[in-house]
């Protein structure tokens, strides 16, 4: 495996405005061409951890890299600088993020909505942008609704549309939370092959955030276990499921 | 710039000859006989004061132009400078005096005291409508002009105030009569004439004896104007000219002669037999076909303002309501102050305050700034022309409640859609105006299309400034044709159909689709939730 860091973080502390810590001093590296599992039970800070590595947070302390470069993640008590802004949004360009709510923009067509990146994200000409939105449906296998409106579409397809949108940056990495939570078991069988087939595909770093163990092992090169905002193990996935570690054990058996 | 300097230290008078045309303050729904919409074209005026500027322009060797406006508004349209003078039915007083100068007086009136024909036995003469015989006071109420010199006659005679009703409009007090709201109108003897002469059901007793003059208004101290309007006026009075322009309109009467206004009828030929020459009988003619062509007219007016400044007032709306959600106070505050105050006054102040205040502004700027007045002759780059202000000040005020509609708009969108797409890598701008307005805007568009209809509705303030639309056009026609609830309803069907046009537009927009077309260019509006 090429060991080059993609995505990093470091010492990652994040408190909610209540004053509830959500993320305990995170640190986490994703390798190149790695494909990371993030496990872990409700509410221990998944879906916040992978904003924050896309960008989207502001935090307490800690830092976050793209390939080396700092993202320069808003502090919570402090405006960020016009230099600041704009290192901040070539970040989360270059990253790749599908939401557990997918958030698709409703007033658009699914061509649409996988345009917005590269054409104002990343600054493209339309034409390209086009071309791109085309090719990251074609991968997901919706690229003859590309004129379709999302909301005309099922949750299968919303999910596959929200993954192409990300897609379409062509980013350094790919960021999945819970692409099977919301779908029933037809379809959660139909995006698990899409995300091993996007895993097996040789270019590909990716992080999912699962409770589908199953789903997990067979992509996953790593797992990371997640609780109440701390790294508690991170393990070849093999060994995780293996492991002997009580907590992992306990949390294993409840999953 | 030099010249314009020059031009302020001119006389109106030579303003006047320079520019070829005399402006003269009038309002038009007023009603008949002074100034009212003609039925063919309702942007001419007739009536026995447009027809005598007429022949004060002939004597003046210029043209006159009428600047309409609401009656109350008249003299400051006059100071303002949109108008060189004013002239409808003002009577001359001493509180007047104080504010303007007055012309030679061109008519003599009397307060004429008008009932029921019904009311006959009950009140015999002007006395029984004060007391009976037995020496109780009565004082029946009574219904006149709002602001004309009757109140003050009434007063003098002992009325209570309270039981004076006031009138923005010379018919109304007599259609209160009828409808038996009141027992007495007392007005000035031409509008009585006019209005109550020719109804059987209304009866005019005898006029009092407290005779007034109507004269018209110049700005205090522009003396070479007004002299040169008397010594045109002196010069009609003698010539019989006027005389018989009143008799055409059918207000002659025997006080004209102490005003020096000689009667050559004799002369000239009798013109009251002539059909064609009856002003007042024309006024009067009537057919729908007419109404209904000059109602059509005035409403290009009505969809002109909407269409213009709707979009204009949807457009502040948003940037307002971005500004009031900005998390910087300095641009929030202005915003929410501008959205409380707006929303807060009525449309027709702010109309009154712009239009009439704005060119008050520019004359105060030119002498306290005369720095600035070199670059650019204020005054006259702040008399903006009557349309324009009506569209300013609509969009502005629209624009204010639409800064509410967006804003709720805005906050109705999933905090995700944000976050989707700076996730994407677009800037907050991209966001608001490619994601989140879109949406907002989607979401608030059945307020947006009920903005949008009482927008057309509200145009008929615009009135009170000089722009003729459907309302003012509408109760022009009415009154001089005493036909006023027909006409009216007549109107208020030209503003159904347009409303529901404005209805069926609104929901085309709303289906709109936003497809990607060949260019790759896309709508973002998408077709309406099923
Ligand atoms: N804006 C917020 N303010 C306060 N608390 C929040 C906020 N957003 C999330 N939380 C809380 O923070 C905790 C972590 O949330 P997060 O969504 O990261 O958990 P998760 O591990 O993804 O859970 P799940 O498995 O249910 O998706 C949860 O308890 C959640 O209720
Ligand atoms: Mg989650």
């Amino acid at each position: 495996m090429n060991e080059r860091v993609v995505l990093s973080a470091e010492g990652i502390v994040k408190r909610w405005p209540n004053g509830r810590v959500v993320l305990d001093g995170v640190t986490l590296s994703i390798m190149e061409r790695e494909v990371v599992a993030i496990v872990g039970a409700n509410g221990c800070g998944k879906s916040t951890l992978l904003s924050v590595l896309a960008g989207l947070e502001s935090v307490h302390a800690g830092s976050v890299r793209l390939r080396g470069q700092p993202a320069a993640l808003p502090n919570v008590d402090a405006r960020a600088s016009r230099q600041e802004e704009r290192v901040l949004r070539a970040h989360r360009a270059r990253v790749g993020l599908v939401f557990q709510q997918y958030h698709l923009f409703p007033h658009l067509t699914v061509g649409a909505n996988c345009m917005m990146g590269p054409q104002y994200g990343l600054g493209l000409h339309v034409s390209e942008a086009a071309a791109r939105a085309r090719a990251a449906l074609l991968r997901v296998g919706m690229h003859e609704a590309f004129d379709r409106a999302v909301t005309e579409l099922s949750g299968g397809q919303q999910q596959r549309v929200a993954i192409a949108r990300a897609l379409a940056n062509t980013p350094e990495v790919l960021l999945l939370d819970e692409p099977t939570s919301a779908l029933d078991p037809q379809r959660t069988r139909e995006i698990g092959a899409l995300v091993r087939e996007l895993a097996s595909e040789s270019a590909t770093t990716m992080v999912v955030v699962t409770h589908d163990l199953e789903l997990a092992r067979d992509v996953a090169d790593r797992v990371v276990f997640l609780d109440a905002g701390r790294v508690e193990a991170e393990l070849p996935t093999e060994q995780f499921f293996g492991s002997q570690d009580a907590a992992i054990r306990e949390f294993l058996a409840h999953a | 710039m030099v010249c314009s300097a020059i031009a302020a230290a001119q006389s109106t008078l030579d303003d006047i000859r320079t520019r070829g045309v005399l402006r003269y303050a009038i309002d038009p729904s007023g009603g008949a006989p002074f100034a009212m919409p003609t039925v063919e074209e309702p942007d001419v005026l007739t009536g026995f004061e447009v027809e005598l500027m007429q022949l004060i322009g002939a004597e003046l060797g210029v043209r006159v132009e009428p600047i309409t406006g609401d009656w109350l508004a008249l003299v400051d349209l006059l100071k303002s400078e949109r108008a060189d003078l004013a002239i409808n039915g003002f009577e001359v007083t001493e509180e007047r005096a104080l504010e303007v100068d007055f012309s030679a007086p061109y008519y003599v009136y009397d307060q004429q005291p008008t009932i029921r024909s019904s009311d006959r036995a009950r009140f015999p003469d002007f006395a029984s409508t004060r007391g009976n015989s037995s020496g109780t006071s009565v004082f029946v109420p009574v219904a006149t002009l709002n602001g004309a010199a009757s109140v003050d006659v009434l007063l003098e005679f002992g009325w209570p105030r309270e039981r004076i009703q006031e009138y923005d409009d010379g018919l109304l007090p007599y259609t209160e009569l009828k409808a038996k709201r009141v027992d007495l109108v007392v007005q000035d003897s031409i509008v009585a004439a006019y209005y109550a002469g020719s109804d059987a059901e209304l009866l005019n007793l005898a006029p009092l004896g407290k005779q007034g003059h109507y004269a018209a208004l110049f700005r205090k101290g522009d003396n070479t104007l007004r002299e040169a309007f008397d010594q045109a006026l002196a010069r009609l009075k003698a010539s019989g000219e006027l005389a018989a322009l009143y008799r055409r309109w059918k207000i002659w009467t025997q006080d004209q002669a102490s005003i020096g206004i000689v009667d050559r009828a004799e002369i000239v030929g009798n013109t009251e037999t002539t059909a064609n020459a009856d002003g007042a009988a024309a006024s009067r003619a009537f057919s729908w076909p007419a109404v209904f062509w000059a109602l059509a007219k005035a409403c290009v007016n009505t969809i002109v303002l909407t269409v213009v400044a709707m979009p204009l007032a949807v457009a502040l709306g948003v940037v307002l309501a971005i500004a009031m959600r900005s998390q910087f106070r300095r641009i929030a505050w202005p915003a929410r102050v501008y959205v409380a105050v707006v929303r807060g006054t009525p449309l027709l102040v702010q109309l009154y305050l712009v239009y009439y205040s704005l060119p008050a502004l520019g004359l105060w700027l030119a002498g306290h700034v005369p720095s600035l007045d070199a670059i650019v002759n204020i005054q006259s780059a702040l008399t903006w022309p009557a349309f324009l202000v009506a569209i300013v000040v609509l969009a502005g005020n629209y624009g204010a409640y639409e800064a509410e509609v967006q804003r709720a708009g805005l906050d109705a969108v999933p905090g995700g859609q944000r976050r989707a797409a700076l996730a994407l890598g677009l800037s907050h701008r991209a966001s608001l105006w490619r994601i989140e307005l879109p949406q907002g805007f989607r979401t608030v568009l059945p307020a947006t299309i009920n903005d949008l209809n009482s927008m057309i509705k509200d145009s008929s303030l615009v009135s009170l400034i000089a722009v003729p639309e459907l309302m003012q056009v509408a109760l022009g026609i009415g009154k001089a044709t005493l036909m006023v609830p027909a006409v009216l309803v007549a109107a208020a069907a030209y503003y159904l159909v347009l409303s529901l046009a404005a209805d069926v537009f609104a929901r085309r927009l709303a289906r709109a689709r936003g497809l990607r077309d060949s260019t790759g260019r896309f709508a973002h509006l998408e077709r309406a939730t099923r």
